[in-house]
């Protein structure tokens, strides 16, 4: 297959994976990065790196996989740069609110998700990737580049640690 | 305990989905996806990705650099006040990297894109990188090493080229090649005095430098001309008269074991003779007032 067929292909399957799963793949970033600004600009950019991997996926489960996983990836690196600006930046006045505070406001509505805030990160991808993407542990395993006994031994974990909170809360 | 973990999983799951329901993203996201596309074909996006690659290395190196900065500033605190231009330069590295580190911290904040958008580009860009830049610091190094191993030769390379200044080839000492050694014929080689150095000259205390009858040794004089051309030949052993005044040796005074119970035979001789180990020069050995000049026989045409 030449360059243009392949890139005509590709250009073709990033716009069918987007009407599809684009929203869905927001929301998965938006509950791992807790920003819906920054989730997008994460999953325009797995889109990105898809249309440029296209010539060893060229399937559409496939494809949808290396999206997944480069949210997952993304996401931590987001998260992973967020602590560092946190670290340098001086910290704001109490009464001044920060750009995202409204985005995270609006996730945080539930006692649910702000308790799944509280979380650590491995434990809430976990979470998030088993109940709200309904992936199956060996999928979580791919995604998350774990094993499937991690997989359960965060869910496990991140249940308990969930309840607790819900409990203590109530 | 079972039925009430499906209970937590089905609220989990009602939450998650609920919240999911108020996330809406754009509409443009599909321009923008496009638009990111085009501009990666672009050639010149290449240079930005990797000036943002750089960034977002440099962004690492902060992080991993931090433990250092603040154990260096915990160390400058508890030594106290540094001398001033120490000082200063500790301030001014302290500075560099706490405004850099608060330059990227808030120049991200604004920006669109968030780490990591190198995408595939840094697949391949990082290792060749990092391949290059380890090439280059060993290339450097050795560039180094090099430099420093012959200004550590070539002093003592033009000690030997001034100390026969009688000699025709006395240019050879500092344009040979001085990193083959080799002693020259009839030459032996002693073990070096503790406070000498062994690669760059030897005194030798008691050498005989008898002139060799090979005909390679001296130049050949024409045919029945035996007699009209002096020869400079060296008459007599080293051994035999202690000469009181130094020679030319470049080494500093090598200490005269000569006893007085001798009357005059010397065991070593103060005139030490300074015997280069050249390989491609031709030797120069110093006997005296006498100057021979041999040649070895494989540079005879």
């Amino acid at each position: 297959m030449t360059h243009a067929a392949v890139e005509w292909d590709a250009d073709r399957a990033v716009t069918a994976i987007y009407s599809e799963h684009y929203r869905s793949l927001v929301r998965l970033a938006a509950f791992l990065v807790r920003d819906t600004a920054t989730a997008e600009e994460v999953v325009q950019d797995s889109f990105v790196a898809m249309h440029g991997a296209w010539r060893r996926l060229r399937d559409t489960d496939k494809a949808l996989s290396y999206l997944r996983q480069s949210v997952v990836n993304r996401s931590r690196s987001v998260l992973r740069h967020r602590m560092v600006v946190d670290k340098n930046t001086p910290k704001p006045p109490p009464d001044m609110p920060s750009a995202e505070h409204g985005a995270i406001i609006q996730l945080e509505r539930s006692a649910v998700v702000s308790a799944l805030r509280s979380l650590p990160d491995r434990q809430r991808e976990a979470l998030v990737l088993r109940y709200y993407g309904d992936l199956s542990e060996a999928q979580i395993a791919s995604v998350m580049g774990i094993s499937r006994g991690a997989v359960k031994s965060h869910t496990a974990r991140a249940m308990a640690a969930l309840r607790a909170v819900l409990e203590r809360d109530s | 305990m079972m039925t009430q973990d499906r209970d937590y999983e089905d609220v989990l799951r009602r939450a998650l989905a609920a919240a999911a329901e108020s996330i809406e993203p754009g509409g443009d996201g599909l321009q923008r996806i496009r638009h990111r596309l085009d501009s990666r074909r672009s050639p010149r996006s290449v240079f930005s990705r990797f000036a943002e690659w750089l960034d977002l290395q440099g962004t690492r190196l902060l992080v991993r650099l931090d433990p250092l900065i603040e154990g260096t500033r915990g160390a400058l605190r508890r030594t106290g006040p540094l001398p001033g231009p120490l000082l200063a330069l500790a301030s001014f590295l302290a500075g560099l990297f706490s405004r850099r580190g608060r330059r990227r911290a808030g120049g991200h904040r604004g920006q669109a894109s968030p780490p990591g958008r190198l995408g595939a580009a840094g697949a391949w860009l990082k290792p060749v990188l990092a391949v290059s830049a380890a090439v280059a610091i060993v290339v450097v190094g050795v560039v180094i090493l090099n430099h420093e191993t012959g200004t550590l030769i070539n002093p003592t390379n033009n000690n030997i080229g001034t100390t026969s200044p009688g000699s025709s080839l006395s240019g050879a000492g500092t344009t040979a090649n001085s990193k083959r050694w080799k002693l020259p014929l009839g030459v032996t080689q002693s073990p070096p005095a503790p406070g000498q150095r062994q690669n760059v000259s030897t005194v030798l205390p008691a050498v005989a430098c008898t002139p060799t009858p090979k005909p390679s040794a001296t130049a050949t004089p024409p045919a029945g001309g035996a007699t009209a051309t002096p020869t400079p030949t060296v008459s007599g052993t080293a051994t035999g008269t202690p000469t009181p005044q130094p020679t030319e040796s470049a080494l500093p005074t090598p200490t005269p074991t000569t006893s007085p119970a001798t009357g005059g035979t010397a065991t070593t001789t103060p005139a030490a003779m300074v015997v280069p180990y050249e390989a491609d020069a031709p030797a120069v050995v110093e006997c005296g007032a006498g100057t021979k000049t041999s040649k070895t026989p494989s540079q005879t045409p």
